[in-house]
């Protein structure tokens, strides 16, 4: 939601109904999982 | 200084607040790894906005849209649909509890015999056939074994144990479930005695089933009338079961 489609923390937490830090601390880690898949496929992000 | 990748993402995302942004910027001069940092993580919202955002735009389907603007009736028949149906017993058929007065000697064997009928007479699969028709549970031995020595929720044998509890008298007492009979028995001498049981109806036999969920309300009421605080934890239940339930 925030990465692709570009909604803020904000809105991102309200549509999903948890705390701002929950969404933080899942952000952080989907983008660390994503950069991990992405470069064990030979892309680089 | 170092930031951690909560701040640095969201420095990317455009979302920290300005004080914390100049911190960053400061700390980006001449900080080559946390240049690269930051960079990856663009690169990751671009890549990602780059990927999805054809697809975000594109209108959606003729026939997605009205599957939305046309919903099928309640009452439409769901032919192809898989139903999984989770069965519950009847409530208009409470089972009835058969309390053994205590101690129970002379007609409490009768009262006995009776509540274990059901379960005895499970046949063929039933776990205690090795017992005689009119035995007490103390000679039922997969039922006192897993009264002995099963946890609570496991389920590794024929019998499986719901709860356990310390009773208002002081011995502790256990519910379980055979095969299609449920009871609750608690410990007296070097033995077990049974203290209430019911039939699990056949509506209960279901995929999805737990010795909780199966226990008849006969039973529990059972329980609530002899427990003295809450069940016991897994803690709990190895100590009791180190001591011999006594």
């Amino acid at each position: 939601m925030v990465l692709v489609e570009g909604l803020s923390y904000q809105e991102a937490s309200d549509l999903l109904e948890i705390p701002m830090g929950t969404l933080t601390s899942r952000l952080a880690r989907g983008r660390t999982a994503l950069q991990t898949m992405l470069l064990e496929q030979g892309a680089q992000p | 200084m170092t930031f951690d990748d909560k701040t640095l993402g969201a420095y990317v995302d455009d979302e920290l607040e300005p004080v914390d942004r100049a911190r960053i910027e400061a700390a980006l001069v001449g900080d080559t790894d946390l240049a690269a940092r930051i960079d990856r993580a663009r690169r990751l919202r671009d890549l990602l906005g780059g990927s999805f955002a054809s697809i975000i735009t594109e209108p959606a389907s003729e026939r997605f849209v009205n599957a939305i603007a046309k919903p099928e009736p309640a009452s439409a028949p769901l032919a192809s649909a898989q139903i999984l149906k989770f069965q519950t017993p009847p409530k208009s058929k409470p089972e009835k509890a058969v309390e053994v007065p205590k101690p129970w000697s002379g007609p409490g064997w009768g009262v006995l015999a009776a509540s274990l009928a059901v379960g005895v007479a499970i046949g063929v699969a039933a776990p205690w056939r090795d017992a005689p028709r009119d035995a007490p549970l103390s000679r039922s031995r997969s039922v006192t074994a897993a009264l002995d020595h099963q946890a609570s929720g496991h389920n590794p044998g024929p019998v499986r144990i719901g709860l356990s509890f310390k009773s208002k008298d002081g011995a502790y007492c256990r519910t379980f479930l055979a095969d299609s009979t449920a009871g609750l028995a608690c410990r007296e001498g070097n033995g077990w005695a049974v203290r209430a049981s019911a039939p699990a109806t056949s509506e209960t036999h279901t995929v999805y089933r737990t010795a909780a969920s199966e226990t008849p309300a006969a039973v529990l009421d059972a329980v609530d009338a002899l427990i003295d605080g809450a069940p016991l934890d897994a803690a709990a239940e190895v100590s009791a079961k180190a001591r011999n339930w006594r």
